[in-house]
């Protein structure tokens, strides 16, 4: 069944792809590109926690964009940890992922300084969890390999140009998180990403 | 708009591959013997964290298997625990191990492994067969007014319950000697109380709170009962002495047998105060002098604590009162046992593991003794000396300080004055403990010729 998924979806995105190469059509002046920078991304994750309800997280984020064309290559990454038990018992799980997004921006918008993109993404990475376990004022760590994830999202960036060569950012997005581990699978997070834009 | 379509939907069907490729979870999938990190109790080390093996796992995710199974906040319907599993989660090693990454996942793979052993355990103690596997065990459980760090054994539903722990000590789901003591009130159910009249008081479903385990309110009901002595009311009848008596002694006799399994599976006498810290003067299984454990709760005593309970005029509070004293008498029976066990292992040149085993085994036969004497009573009170008297039956030959301590503890509980109990040792060096008749001491203190020995 998984298997006859996948060849559904490779053949899918293959024609979908084929049908935009037939469409091409002679390419337009070459547009400015751009690198953001996110500093500051307040981001929330629900996962099922140790409650066994859904939790929110609030992964520490970074990330670093090359914007092109109707294009953004975004590189991010996130960290969280879920600290449960007690002074006796506890335990400390540590989540870092890594991920790296295409953005297709799907509607475009200029109003005097200010520049609106409305996009979709896709992304694909890597994730690493490390759990530290304390019992009695002894402990452990134990790290698992890289894991693999991906990820859907849709969101909107505006940005507030200063001059020619910089600009502000700030976007939200909405995004599903995958990865055979995570519970529940997808992880549905949001963000808002809070940066500068310096033209290339 | 047509471009722009087509590739979201590229991109939407690309991601959607990389997710049918992504492998399934590796804790759904494990079953059989999966390794995993847990801290475990040794008699020896006291607790640390050991990677183990649980046997017979059928989901790891949820830990459910051949020993287990788990229902979070259950509700109770046709006596079965109802509810969902909850769901562990775990990273794995680079020795493929499953590490707990979290407090419930933790306390579901060390509830599932101490499962596994009590198993074995009962099979070594030939209580094998007493128990239907896989238990059922409910967390996180709910109890209306909240109620936080208890354990419960519910013997309708043949579940062992844990309310949340809040306390900054071991996590009671963690601690070994309560998982053993709550196991211990199964057996105690299924060969004592089942078919007694007395089993109501300790597992009344309305009176859940009420259900044998570990309490640490029970800890501030026994504080309150030494100033419960202003006499207002009538004397009790004999019919609701006689009721309140037994409740009282088979709920302190299965609470006092129950710490004795927690020290026989842990060896640490203070088990209940690793979680419970506040209970360690109570409960704990050693004494500041030991020579002082010498009795157990006597048919006398007994009755004259419940009078004066009674007495207060506090109807309502009766059975609060009945359950703290039962915690009381619990002491003494896991005291006795304890230091008989000590006394045992000294005797006989052997460890305490082996000793503690071996006494154990002989409680396993002698819990059938006490269901029929509590179903042969007609009218008659069981007391701590009949339970005794059925020990020492099924231990059979002892050695003379084990048979002096016995005789000590028969004599310092046996409230009928005309009969003393005394140590007698055979041919082949076998010591066994007499039963005596005497006069009345006012009368006179020689002992009459007759004698009937209970060994």
């Amino acid at each position: 069944m998984r298997f006859l998924l996948l060849v559904f979806f490779l053949l899918f995105s293959a024609v979908s792809q084929a049908q935009v190469s037939r469409a091409k059509m002679p390419s337009p002046p070459p547009a400015p590109s751009y690198l953001n920078v996110y500093l500051l991304n307040p981001e929330l994750r629900y996962e099922r926690g140790n409650s066994q309800e859904l939790e929110d997280r609030r992964p520490l984020n970074f990330a670093l964009a090359y914007q092109a064309h109707k294009f953004t290559l975004l590189a991010e990454y996130a960290r969280f940890t879920e600290d449960t038990g007690n002074s006796t018992s506890g335990i400390d799980r540590t989540h870092q992922d890594l991920v790296l997004w295409l953005r297709y921006h799907a509607f475009n918008f200029e109003a005097g300084n200010a520049k609106f993109i409305f996009y979709g993404a896709a992304g694909a990475g890597g994730y690493e969890e490390e759990v530290k376990t304390t019992l009695m004022g002894t402990s452990r760590t134990d790290k698992s390999s890289l894991q693999f994830m991906s990820g859907l999202g849709a969101g909107g960036e505006a940005t507030m140009a200063v001059n020619k060569g910089f600009a502000f950012l700030a976007g939200l997005e909405g995004r599903a998180l995958f990865a055979s581990d995570f519970d529940p699978n997808p992880v549905w997070s949001a963000i808002v990403r809070l940066g500068i834009q310096i033209t290339l | 708009m047509k471009r722009v379509l087509s590739r979201i939907i590229a991109a939407i069907c690309l991601s959607g591959a990389l997710v049918a490729c992504a492998p399934q979870s590796d804790s759904a999938s494990e079953a059989g013997t999966v390794r995993v990190l847990a801290p475990m109790s040794n008699s020896k080390a006291g607790y640390s964290l050991d990677i183990l093996e649980l046997k017979g796992i059928e989901d790891l995710q949820t830990v459910s298997g051949h020993f287990a199974r788990f229902f979070l906040s259950p509700r109770i319907v046709d006596n079965h625990l109802q509810g969902t599993a909850p769901k562990g989660r775990f990273i794995r090693n680079g020795g493929g191990d499953y590490i707990p990454a979290n407090e419930i996942t933790q306390q579901l793979v060390t509830v599932y492994a101490h499962m596994q052993r009590l198993a074995q355990l009962d099979e070594d103690l030939g209580a094998g067969g007493v128990n239907k596997w896989p238990r059922d065990i409910g967390v996180a459980v709910k109890v209306k007014g909240g109620v936080y760090n208890n354990a419960f054994y519910d013997g309708k539903t043949d579940s062992m319950l844990f309310v949340p722990y809040d306390q900054q000590g071991l996590p009671i789901a963690i601690n070994g000697g309560i998982l053993a003591h709550e196991h211990f009130h199964s057996l105690f159910y299924k060969l004592v109380l089942k078919e007694s009249p007395y089993k109501g008081n300790a597992h009344d479903r309305p009176e859940f709170l009420n259900s044998v385990g570990i309490t640490e309110e029970k800890a501030r009901e026994r504080k309150v009962l030494p100033i419960m002595t202003r006499i207002e009311g009538e004397p009790m009848d004999a019919s609701t002495q006689y009721f309140y008596y037994h409740a009282a002694l088979s709920r302190g006799l299965n609470e006092g047998l129950a710490d004795f399994w927690g020290w026989m599976y842990t060896g640490d006498p203070d088990f209940i105060a690793q979680s419970l810290p506040n209970e360690r003067s109570a409960r704990s299984l050693k004494a500041a002098d030991e020579n002082s454990v010498n009795a157990l709760p006597s048919l006398n005593i007994v009755q004259r604590a419940l009078n004066i309970y009674y007495s207060s005029g506090d109807e309502k509070a009766m059975k609060q009162y009945v359950v703290g004293l039962a915690y009381s008498m619990a002491t003494s029976y896991s005291r006795v046992m304890k230091r008989f066990t000590d006394i045992y292992a000294r005797e006989r040149s052997i460890d305490s593991l082996q000793a503690r085993k071996d006494v154990a085994k002989i409680l396993v036969k002698t819990l059938p003794k006490i269901a029929e004497g509590f179903q042969k009573l007609e009218g008659r009170y069981y007391t701590s000396v009949d339970f005794m008297v059925s020990f020492i039956e099924q231990l059979g030959a002892m050695h003379e300080a084990e048979c002096s301590f016995v005789k000590d503890v028969l004599n310092n509980t046996n409230s009928d004055l005309t009969v003393k109990f005394a140590c007698k040792k055979d041919e082949q060096e076998r010591w066994s403990v007499e039963k005596t008749a005497v006069k009345a001491p006012a009368e006179s203190e020689s002992e009459t010729a007759s004698s009937e020995s209970v060994k």
